[in-house]
């Protein structure tokens, strides 16, 4: 009897927590569903004959119901949409229009260069911005602090893009630095010279990123040493480093984390810019050509698998928080 | 007797301003600022797309006091044209995502219930998407240019401004005057209007102050990635594109336009945090 299976043996909390993750991932799962509605749905929008819009009005008859047939024009939207949500569901995106191959293998293969850049940007973003928070947030109101605030205030109005420019002017023009201003046509079979292109970018989106993250460590950190237990801790006599980096540091670190998670999809979307200012090749660029080409299959992909990105890092977010820490509400 | 009374009345004035938050006095300013580059761009005569046989002018030129680009245009004349494209582009953008989202989250908070849940769902929708790839989406289909791009930053502005709306509305749906206003027999239209509106100006107003910032640097973006402003219309985004492929040879046509979106950003930004802090009342004691 005592080994059947008995809700009321069950952690109450596992049980609340287990619930509110299946309700959660129906969210996600909602508002991935309805994404897939808005970015096929635009498409509709398309003033006239899309398959003229890409051909041009030099377009032959033949050329272009070739094209209507490809794009599946002929058929009702309605099943167009079910054919489109069933490739999504199994990896397809379709084919692009102007490469002429699978819109899933491009994005991988552009995946490949934007992600690095993104997750080494976050990654010096937290070196820069986690000290200096600590630092800004421990002397509150001194010369210090005021400064992190001045820089943090600086990296966050000058747009990337220009902070980018401006690298390259001084790095490349000024200091002469070897570093490429582009990408290598290989792509990674030159690792060296690959690497080297992606100095610039990642010290550019990295301190874009570290002057939002260095607010928010501060500002965390701040409350955190306002609280009762902070001052518990130093009452029975801890050191002030004991307080800050066992006490204060742990439970700050929490919204850190989940800002850190969403920075890491719209960083994303943020880097198209950046990557036009090097030169390249990500996701970013990926997307730009295929608007100038008018390759909608390829941009219904790629806004896509950026809108995916978001909804999952926000579903990681949100379910970590809740696991993470035991006062967060989720019932 | 009488220079007492001014003595007393004018320590009082300069406490009232120096109350305000330093955000709030620097924040106006650089909208002020922003406001006479567009004043000056209207009364210059220098027209900002004609090309002179000055080119690549270095700063403190005869007559181009910020030097000139590639084609010889005059680069302050440029920029501050590029600040009445940011003010316009920031109005219309703002004005669509307030409007919307005012609508929509007033609607949500006010009468709760299904269609609340039916608006969040929708709304947070729209907020996994950034203006960026609404943007992208919009200039795929229609025509790249600045109505696309301020149609797309204002949808995208939509669930920040519908999210401010409805909390706002909840913390004054429960408050004793609406049900005053009920029991008075007054209608759902009447009291929303006359009595809640009033009521959620003010986050309001600090969002929108938030949206212009937003607004002005994804316009940037959109019009240096070639989606925004077309050419030869001055923005600073698109006058960045452009002096991008020449920065070698000079870089001022590059430094300035980039200056002021900082300046402008940095003005919406400061303004919008002086304005919470002094909304707050917690914060005004």
């Amino acid at each position: 009897m005592s080994r059947a299976f008995r809700l009321e043996t069950l952690d109450p909390r596992l049980l609340t927590m287990f619930a509110y993750t299946v309700r959660r991932l129906g969210f996600a799962l909602v508002t991935l569903w309805l994404a897939t509605l808005l970015v096929f749905g635009a498409l509709l929008l398309i003033p006239g004959n899309p398959a003229q819009a890409i051909l041009g009005i030099d377009a032959t008859p033949a050329d272009l119901e070739a094209l209507e047939a490809r794009l599946g024009l002929d058929k009702p939207p309605a099943e167009r949409y079910l054919n489109w949500l069933g490739g999504v569901l199994r990896g397809d995106l379709g084919q692009s229009i102007r490469y002429e191959t699978s819109i899933s293998q491009l994005i991988l293969a552009r995946l490949g260069i934007t992600l690095p850049i993104v997750v080494a940007s976050l990654l010096l973003a937290t070196l820069i911005a986690v000290p200096l928070g600590i630092l800004a947030a421990r002397r509150a109101g001194s010369p210090v602090d005021l400064g992190v605030s001045m820089a943090s205030l600086v990296g966050i109005v000058l747009p990337s893009f220009w902070v980018g420019l401006m690298f390259i002017y001084i790095f490349i023009v000024w200091l002469k630095l070897p570093l490429p201003t582009s990408f290598p046509i290989g792509g990674w079979e030159n690792p060296e010279r690959a690497l080297a292109a992606l100095v610039l970018p990642v010290l550019t989106v990295g301190l874009a990123s570290a002057s939002f993250l260095v607010r928010l460590v501060r500002g965390s950190v701040l409350e955190v040493l306002s609280q009762d237990y902070v001052r518990t801790a130093r009452s029975k006599g801890l050191s002030e480093r004991m307080v800050v980096y066992k006490h204060a540091l742990r439970n700050a670190s929490l919204p850190v984390v989940t800002v850190l998670g969403l920075e890491f999809a719209q960083l994303l979307i943020a880097t198209v810019v950046v990557e036009t200012v090097f030169g390249i090749p990500g996701l970013g660029s990926l997307s730009l050509l295929a608007i100038s080409a008018r390759d909608y299959p390829l941009v219904q992909g790629v806004v896509l698998v950026i809108a995916a990105f978001i909804v999952f890092m926000n579903l990681l977010v949100d379910l970590l928080y809740a696991l993470l820490d035991p006062r967060v509400s989720y019932a | 007797m009488r220079s007492q009374v001014v003595q007393s009345k004018t320590p009082k004035r300069r406490s009232e301003w120096a109350k305000l938050p330093i955000a709030l006095k620097v924040g106006s300013f650089l909208i002020l600022l922003i406001l006479l580059m567009v004043l000056a761009s209207a009364l210059n005569p220098t027209n900002p797309n004609a090309t002179t046989p000055n080119r690549l002018a270095p700063i403190f030129a005869e007559g181009h006091p910020l030097g000139t680009d590639i084609l010889g245009r005059d680069t302050l004349a440029r920029v501050l044209a590029g600040a009445q494209n940011a003010l316009y582009v920031g109005l219309i953008a703002v004005g669509i995502g307030l409007s919307v989202g005012l609508l929509l989250g007033v609607l949500a908070g006010y009468f709760g219930g299904w269609l609340d849940q039916i608006l969040s769902v929708f709304l947070e929708t729209l907020y996994a998407l950034p203006a960026l790839l609404i943007a992208l989406l919009f200039a795929a289909i229609f025509n790249p240019g600045v109505t696309t791009s301020m149609v797309a930053i204002g949808l995208a502005a939509v669930p920040a401004f519908a999210r401010v709306a409805r909390a706002s509305v909840l913390s004054v749906k429960a408050l004793p005057y609406i049900e005053a206003a009920r029991a008075l027999g007054m209608g759902n239209v009447r009291i929303m209007l006359r009595h809640v509106l009033p009521n959620i100006i003010g986050p309001l107003v600090v969002q929108a102050s938030l949206a212009f910032a937003v607004a002005i640097l994804a316009e940037a973006a959109l019009s240096y990635l070639g989606l925004g402003t077309q050419p030869p219309n001055p923005s600073w985004g698109r006058m960045l594109r452009e002096a991008q492929s020449y920065q070698e040879l000079t870089p001022y046509p590059v430094i300035f336009p980039g200056l002021a979106i900082g300046l402008a950003v940095l003005g919406f930004n400061l303004l919008g945090d002086g304005l919470r802090d002094y909304l707050d009342p917690r914060k005004r004691s």
